[in-house]
């Protein structure tokens, strides 16, 4: 895997010092194996903290409306940027706020995928190559890295920055053939088994809003299950206010989420988020040939409605 | 649903008891204050309910929930209920909305109320801003009331509103300012015509009526604001910590201690409070 | 007293149990481990130490009908249903989670204002612990008064000695299940076996916490910068609270229009940032900094003040599952060092 920590450190001090941020997002070492935490340096000193791993999970894009008003400078992988452009097209951030230090990623590995493919707790993990070693108080396991991503990473169409001020390492290739195999894998599936899926999955929703709170595009100062008045979607774990949630957001995403899989990461019910944000995704890409945040200035078809767009712009 | 087997009303704190509105009053002429007079349907339930100024109720309006009002009313008025609700989200708007004959619920009462204990034997200054006023109605009322009135010494009230049709219980400040066994003092912020009593903020108007703090207990209820300013006149005038008193508020659910939601620092505003002294507030995390 | 049962003969104990009693165990949900109702012994997954959901709900449902009302000509009647009629097991419970049942039990299970629907159902409940030979990394027990081994608050508790279960009945209920034919004699090495796991298993876990100190310095840290430092990571999710063991806070909602429906009570957060906003706008803890301040100082001061024990059991939950690791074991040693 490539090494991107001593860049990053370089071009963090070299932001503090003259480049005009308040802050450098980044990661910093997590307090467990396989994990890393969102870390804020703020003075030069605090660049030594910045890492680069594969574990570092979190769309960073998220803090940025912590800082409004406030230039900062992040660390932006591929999907990260992609936040970046939609919540710019969304006006939620103007460029010369953020300098964007770009990483080129090569897919960040499941910590749950690692966790079962091994006889124990995990208690640290290295990188050899194309493999990783997985080690325990009485194992060592040697897994190839491909196997371990993140599927969200491992069907992924955009590994490389979309706009970055700086970036720390070429292009990687491309390593994914079909984006969205796994949602045509289930559109193939009968509508009851859909529906079953779905049904079961939601049911192990607990309302925690993880994937709402890590979500970069999810910034409304008031959600719609917080409303009152009226009150959209029940709030217990009822059917009934569990699917609500689900497809409410999942709408509130169409046409805007970046396929990042920070939601299904965040969950703790490891519920499949993935699908229902990449159906509507895959939809939004065949009915209106758009990718959230890939270009610049491209404008969302769900946000904008141009009058030369005529009747068409209605799905058939 | 099976009906429970015991007598549940006593046994089960979440359980509210049927009332029915007997009257409303609207308060003040912007028409958000209006005080409802709720009468217990059942008479077990009336013989039950005893309680001290101070003190709470969570009132149901069954649909839309429940939400905690203090009593305006003090115990020893016979009658129906007094409760000042102020129009402002969902219950409430609701409630507005409704009238003599209908139902609502109530579980309560609830909280510590004022300490009137401590209070005996000092002089007591209730101090008031808009419609923070409901249980300092109770509370003045009770002192002054002839079955009490000798416990107390001297009884002073200081209440300002905005304006004069904002000032609540009209009728009742009224009466007080007849009496010879009381201090009262309401003011508005600005001047307007026809009014010939005082002007100015409520912590100017303390710092002008200067109650003296021998002796003497303050009970301030109001906006943040309003306390914010009038708690260092207070201090100025030689009051203590201890020596000050209020009501806090807060979004509450349960109402017993159980919910967590009304939760500053190691106490519960609805079963520790909502009646505190600043002694007690003090290095608390202010969140009020 | 003390007794013994194989592990051959385990499964159809419980097969028996499943009779009379409504079993909660570890089992398999989708990808995870969690505390949920089985209906047949091969269900039970044994050596899952952290279960994914706490088994909280099984006392406290996170969606609890409290009644439901129908109005009528003279008011409205509301009709609730406290009862439970079926006997429960909580089977594998681990000594945090047990610990974080006492520390509910004193603020639903009180004398005035008793949580009937709570009490209720920890009165119909036998809860069958088993101790952790083999603590996790992440479990911090011992940190906070906790053991891997700690009885407290079990009915019968279990140890695993690798081919059987040593099994100490503390309450009537314990005995209960104790007298069962499957259960015979323990040896006196079997108890010596028992306190050799128990020795090993302490040796993988911290050191009690400076409680004293860690609760000075929460008070006065109320106003300090600290905790916008700390809360710099936070996303404001509800995982912490949600699948801690102890937390329990709740919200109250009607559900129905004004002639009938139903009131009902749904787990809450005090990390929400909507939990203390008030009707008129004003928000009492406006900010990430006032929210996980709250977290902090309810865990390791409030809990002190009020009951007397500590609100953390140490079960590691919440350090697992955070989305962004913030690890409240590196938290609080940051209080403990702090000025």
């Amino acid at each position: 895997m490539r090494e991107y920590t001593e860049a990053i450190r370089q071009e963090a001090r070299r932001l503090l010092t003259d480049g005009g941020v308040q802050a450098v997002i980044g990661f910093a070492e997590g307090t467990l194996p396989m994990r890393t935490a969102p870390f804020f340096a703020r003075k030069v000193e605090e660049a030594e903290r910045l890492i680069w791993g594969p574990y570092c999970e979190n769309n960073l894009a998220r803090y940025l409306r912590e800082w409004k008003g406030k230039k900062v400078a992040i660390v932006a992988k591929g999907c990260d940027t992609r936040s970046i452009v939609a919540l710019m097209a969304e006006h939620q951030l103007m460029r010369d706020q953020v300098a964007i230090i770009g990483v080129p990623c090569e897919g960040m590995l499941d910590r749950r995928i690692v966790a079962r493919r091994v006889p124990g707790e995990v208690l640290s993990t290295r990188q050899e190559g194309q493999d990783v070693i997985v080690e325990g108080l009485r194992f060592s396991v040697r897994l190839p890295r491909r196997e371990l991503l993140y599927r969200s990473c491992a069907t992924c169409l955009h590994p490389n920055p979309v706009l970055s001020d700086v970036l720390l390492g070429e292009p990687v290739a491309i390593w994914n053939e079909d984006p969205y195999a796994y949602v045509r894998e289930m559109e193939s599936k009968p509508a009851q088994e859909r529906a079953a899926y779905f049904a079961s999955e939601a049911g192990r929703c607990i309302r925690c809003y993880a994937c709402r709170q890590v979500c970069p595009m999810c910034y409304c100062e008031e959600c719609f299950v917080d409303h009152t008045t009226p009150r959209w979607i029940e709030s217990g774990v009822t059917p009934a206010g569990l699917q609500g949630w689900q497809i409410g957001r999942a709408y509130h995403l169409t046409g805007r989420c970046v396929d990042c899989g920070a939601c299904e990461r965040a969950c703790p019910e490891e519920i499949d988020l993935v699908y229902l944000n990449g159906k509507l995704n895959k939809d939004v890409r065949e009915l209106y040939g758009f990718e959230t945040g890939v270009q610049v200035d491209e404008l969302p078809p769900l946000a904008v409605f141009l009058p030369e767009e005529g009747p068409d712009f209605r799905i058939r | 649903m099976i009906r429970a087997k015991q007598a549940v009303k006593a046994s089960n704190p979440y359980l509210p008891v049927p009332m029915r509105i007997e009257n409303t009053h609207i308060e003040t002429d912007d028409n958000m204050l209006k005080t409802f007079e709720l009468a217990f349907v059942h008479e077990q339930d009336a013989a039950r309910f005893q309680f001290v100024p101070g003190q709470f109720c969570e009132v149901s309006v069954f649909g839309k929930g429940e939400a905690p009002f203090g009593i305006a009313s003090s115990p020893t008025q016979p009658g129906p209920l007094k409760f000042t609700v102020n129009k402002a989200g969902v219950l409430t708007s609701t409630l507005h909305s409704m009238g003599e004959g209908e139902f609502v619920g109530l579980r309560g009462p609830l909280g510590n109320g004022y300490p009137l204990k401590t209070y005996e034997g000092h002089n007591v200054v209730v101090i008031g801003g808009g419609f923070a006023f409901t249980t300092l109605r109770s509370l003045t009322e009770y002192m002054l009331d002839k079955r009490n009135r000798a416990r107390f010494g001297e009884v002073s009230v200081i209440y300002g509103a905005r304006t004069p049709g904002l000032l609540l219980y009209k009728e009742q400040l009224a009466a007080w300012e007849q009496r010879a066994d009381a201090h009262v003092h309401l003011t508005i912020d600005v001047a307007v015509p026809g009014w010939e009593k005082l002007v100015g903020f409520v912590p100017d108007i303390v710092a002008k009526v200067a109650p003296s703090s021998k002796d003497t207990y303050a009970v301030i209820c109001g906006p943040p604001v309003m306390i914010k300013f009038t708690l260092p006149k207070l201090t100025a005038l030689g009051f203590k910590p201890e020596q000050i008193y209020t009501s806090l508020e807060r979004r509450m659910k349960c109402g017993i201690g159980k919910c967590g939601r009304c939760n500053i620092g190691p106490y519960y505003v609805c079963k520790d409070g909502p009646v505190f002294s600043y002694a007690q507030l003090a290095g608390l995390p202010q969140e009020y | 007293m003390t007794k013994k049962i194989d592990k051959t003969d385990i499964n159809a104990f419980l097969g028996s149990l499943l009779q009379d009693y409504a079993l909660y165990a570890p089992a398999r949900e989708a990808k995870y481990v969690t505390f949920r109702e089985i209906h047949a012994p091969e269900e039970i997954v044994w050596d899952c130490l952290v279960t994914r959901e706490p088994p909280k709900d099984v006392f406290l449902p996170q969606t609890e009908v409290l009644f439901s009302y129908i109005r009528g000509a003279d008011g409205v009647v509301v009709q609730s249903n406290e009862a439970v009629e079926r006997e429960r097991i909580v089977w594998g419970m681990r000594p945090c989670d047990a610990q974080a049942l006492l520390v509910q039990d004193a603020v639903f299970d009180t004398a005035e204002n008793r949580d009937v629907y709570y009490a209720n159902k920890r009165a119909k409940t036998t809860v069958v612990g088993i101790g952790c030979n083999q603590p996790l990394s992440t479990c911090f027990c011992t940190a906070v008064d906790g053991g891997p081994f700690k009885k407290d608050g079990f009915d019968l508790f279990l140890t695993d000695l690798g081919d059987a279960y040593l099994s100490e009945a503390l309450t009537g209920k314990g005995e209960k299940l104790l007298a069962s034919p499957f259960f015979h004699a323990s040896r006196k090495a079997d108890e010596k076996a028992a306190q050799a796991l128990e020795k090993a298993a302490l040796e993988h876990l911290p050191e009690a916490m400076d409680v004293k100190t860690i609760q000075k310095h929460l008070d006065e840290l109320v106003a300090s910068p600290f905790w916008d430092e700390v809360q710099a990571s936070c996303i404001g999710c509800g995982v912490c609270t949600l699948l801690c063991p102890v937390c329990h806070c709740f919200d109250i909602v009607d559900e129905g229009t004004a002639a009938c429906g139903q009131r009902v009570r749904n787990w809450d957060t005090c990390q929400y940032c909507v939990y203390t906003l008030e009707a008129s706008g004003h928000n009492p803890r406006p900010a990430g900094r006032e929210r996980v301040r709250q977290r902090l100082m309810h865990k390791f001061d409030y809990y002190l003040v009020n009951q007397g024990v500590l609100g953390c059991v140490g079960c590691g939950r919440c350090v697992q599952l955070c989305p962004v690791n913030l690890d409240i074991r590196q938290i609080v040693d940051e209080i403990g060092a702090a000025k």
